[in-house]
């Protein structure tokens, strides 16, 4: 009997150990699949403003044709601006509750540089059309400062807001700084930005110290 | 590659789940024992010691609980009077003077486990009861708990600790905890790892107690310490599941966080008395040390954890609705609820219901004995809130402990 017990007694412990590990393996495995079905979402819709993005660079080519208007030309890249901006939104949900996987943090970037060739686009677009309204929202996508953090989240919500307001009057850039882009980091050098957030209005104004919706909206009047 | 915060997430789930396999385990290969009765094959004579401080308003109903014992063969109840300044040592008197079993050791204020020693030196008993002035021990308690000294190596045997007066509400949350550690103690038992026989009723062998010299005086919980020798000198130690001891629980925060400011103490002392015994002398070092060493790591850590990511979000809430306010924008929008949850979140909400639904368990099994149940709420707020301010007493025991200002009282 005594034998018996002893016995039982060191089986028990490797048997909760074993179960504990299979039952935490299956989450694990459940919790990779989930981040993993969640982003095969995200990289179908990417590679569908990809095909945006190099239809608007196309278009770009063909400007010298009169067949091109400029009109048509601002069109597109308002329309793929608010497409990708919806997307962020969306992103930046996912973003949150990825805990395991690293593939979410790489199609951020990648969306990112997607919205640098886009304001690059643009930049190019003003030049040959005049003027369209672009707000660019520099940030960090990894900060462990809170006072960062908190400017970061109220920023979002006056630019959003913004946005909502003026609608197709504006095309909204959000970039994260951090995503070792080379071309957002020489452009970041050229338009001399020092401290993040900042908010460029028409690559002329730079803005560091948030304001209101009313504030921004006399930027574009 | 998750971050540091995820892992310590899922270790921390990992031990957790641990833990609950392995009493569930325990529970499901043993339970046709738990219940079980060891008959006597020796007519042990009982000794009954009663150390009581300022008890005169419960002194009484111990001593006549015990007197109500179906055990024949109880030789005699001890009351010691630890320098009381109320009317402890009057009543004791009377229950001298009316019950030919009661004896009185009369002494000067020296402490729980001094008061024991002195005691048991003039104990005739081959078995010493030891039972807290406000408890209640049920009739057949001694009987149920002898039979397991049957078995010559068994040193100590414990029964169910119970709350005696439910009558506010934290009483109603340490009548779930005691409920639970009840129905735990008696699964550690089949693993040969009862770590503490409490004051409120335990029957040792006097000779295994006079092997291990008797109770540290030293240690905040003479209890938790002798339970510790014993094992660690080769004794097991056994629980009878049959029987019940009530006590008076805490009825105010303070008394509650007094209380287990001690116990916890005395757990730090034991530990480190016992410190060179990891992973040597069997269950002890093997399970005992460890179990309690990183429980007490992990509810350091973890409380620490929780104040650091708490206040964070504070801060961070503070921050963002004061620059929300200068902007003129929203403070709390849709957007910041997160309906994506992740797969630490599917985890801790299986994890949680695992935990209720043993919590549930425990308390069914444990009443069904006995005519009590818990209300719904109470076992709710007991999982969420109350087991959270064990962490909390941790640390200031912790930091009394390693600043060396505690005494008994």
């Amino acid at each position: 009997m005594a034998l018996k017990i002893s016995r039982n007694k060191k089986h028990v412990f490797w048997q909760a150990f074993f179960l504990t590990l299979l039952f935490f393996s299956l989450g694990l495995v459940f919790g990779v699949y989930m981040e993993q079905m969640r982003n095969d979402n995200v990289n179908l819709v990417f590679y569908g403003s990809e095909v945006s993005l190099y239809d608007s660079f196309a278009l770009g080519k063909l400007v010298e044709d009169s067949s091109v208007s400029c009109k048509d030309l601002i069109d597109s890249n308002v329309n793929f601006a608010d497409k990708i901006y919806g997307e962020a939104k969306e992103l930046d949900k996912y973003d949150r509750s990825t805990k395991l996987t690293d593939s979410l943090r790489i199609i951020h970037q990648k969306y990112d540089l997607l919205r640098t060739l886009l304001w690059m686009n643009i930049i190019s677009v003003k030049e040959k059309c005049g003027n369209i309204n672009t707000v660019v929202y520099l940030y960090n996508y990894k900060t462990d400062n809170i006072e960062v953090q908190s400017k970061q989240v109220v920023w979002g919500r006056i630019l959003e807001d913004l946005k909502d307001e003026m609608g197709n009057k504006i095309i909204l850039i959000p970039l994260a700084v951090d995503q070792k882009i080379s071309s957002l980091n020489y452009l970041i050098k050229k338009y001399n930005i020092t401290e993040f957030p900042a908010v460029i209005i028409n690559e002329k104004k730079i803005i560091y110290k948030q304001e209101t919706v009313k504030e921004l909206e006399k930027n574009f009047n | 590659m998750p971050s540091i915060l995820t892992i310590t997430y899922l270790f921390y789930m990992f031990i957790a789940l641990y833990f609950l396999f392995l009493f569930s385990l325990t529970f499901i290969q043993n339970k046709k024992e738990i219940f079980s009765e060891h008959k006597t094959k020796k007519n042990y004579s009982v000794s009954v010691l009663i150390p009581a401080f300022n008890e005169q308003d419960s002194i009484r109903g111990t001593v006549e609980s015990i007197l109500k014992s179906d055990y024949k063969y109880l030789k005699e109840i001890i009351i010691i009077n630890d320098g009381s300044k109320d009317n402890t040592l009057k009543i004791a008197k009377e229950l001298e003077k009316k019950y030919s079993k009661v004896k009185i050791l009369n002494k000067k204020n020296s402490g729980k486990a001094d008061s024991l020693n002195q005691a048991f030196k003039i104990a005739k008993g081959e078995l010493i009861a030891i039972v807290d002035a406000d408890s209640y021990p049920d009739a057949n308690a001694l009987s149920s708990m002898v039979g397991f000294f049957n078995d010559e190596k068994v040193g100590a045997v414990t029964t169910r600790i119970l709350v005696r007066k439910r009558d506010n509400f934290l009483r109603k949350m340490q009548a779930v905890e005691y409920k639970v550690i009840a129905f735990t103690r008696k699964l550690l038992e089949f693993l040969d790892s009862i770590y503490v026989t409490p004051g409120p009723m335990a029957l040792y062998r006097k000779d295994a107690l006079s092997k291990i010299k008797g109770f540290d005086t030293k240690n905040m919980t003479e209890d938790i310490e002798a339970t510790w020798h014993l094992i660690h000198d080769g004794y097991k130690i056994r629980m009878s599941f049959l029987s019940k001891a009530s006590t008076i629980a805490p009825d105010t925060l303070k008394k509650w966080f007094v209380q287990r400011i001690r116990w916890n103490i005395g757990g730090f002392q034991t530990i480190l008395k016992y410190k060179h015994c990891f992973f040597r002398k069997g269950m002890l070092g093997f399970f005992i040390l460890p179990f309690f060493s990183v429980s007490l790591i992990l509810g350091t850590f973890g409380l620490g954890l929780f104040i650091y990511r708490f206040s964070n979000r504070i801060l961070s809430s503070y921050l963002s609705t004061k620059y929300s306010i200068a902007a003129q924008t929203a403070i709390l929008t849709f957007k910041d609820l997160s309906l994506n949850p992740s797969i630490l979140n599917f985890l801790g909400v299986i994890l949680f219901v695992l935990s209720l639904a043993f919590v549930f368990f425990a308390l069914r099994f444990v009443n069904k004995h006995i005519s009590e149940r818990e209300s719904f709420f109470s076992v709710i707020f007991y999982s969420l809130i109350y087991i959270m301010l064990r962490p909390i007493v941790l640390i200031i025991s912790l930091y009394k402990f390693l600043r060396g200002k505690y005494s008994w009282r």
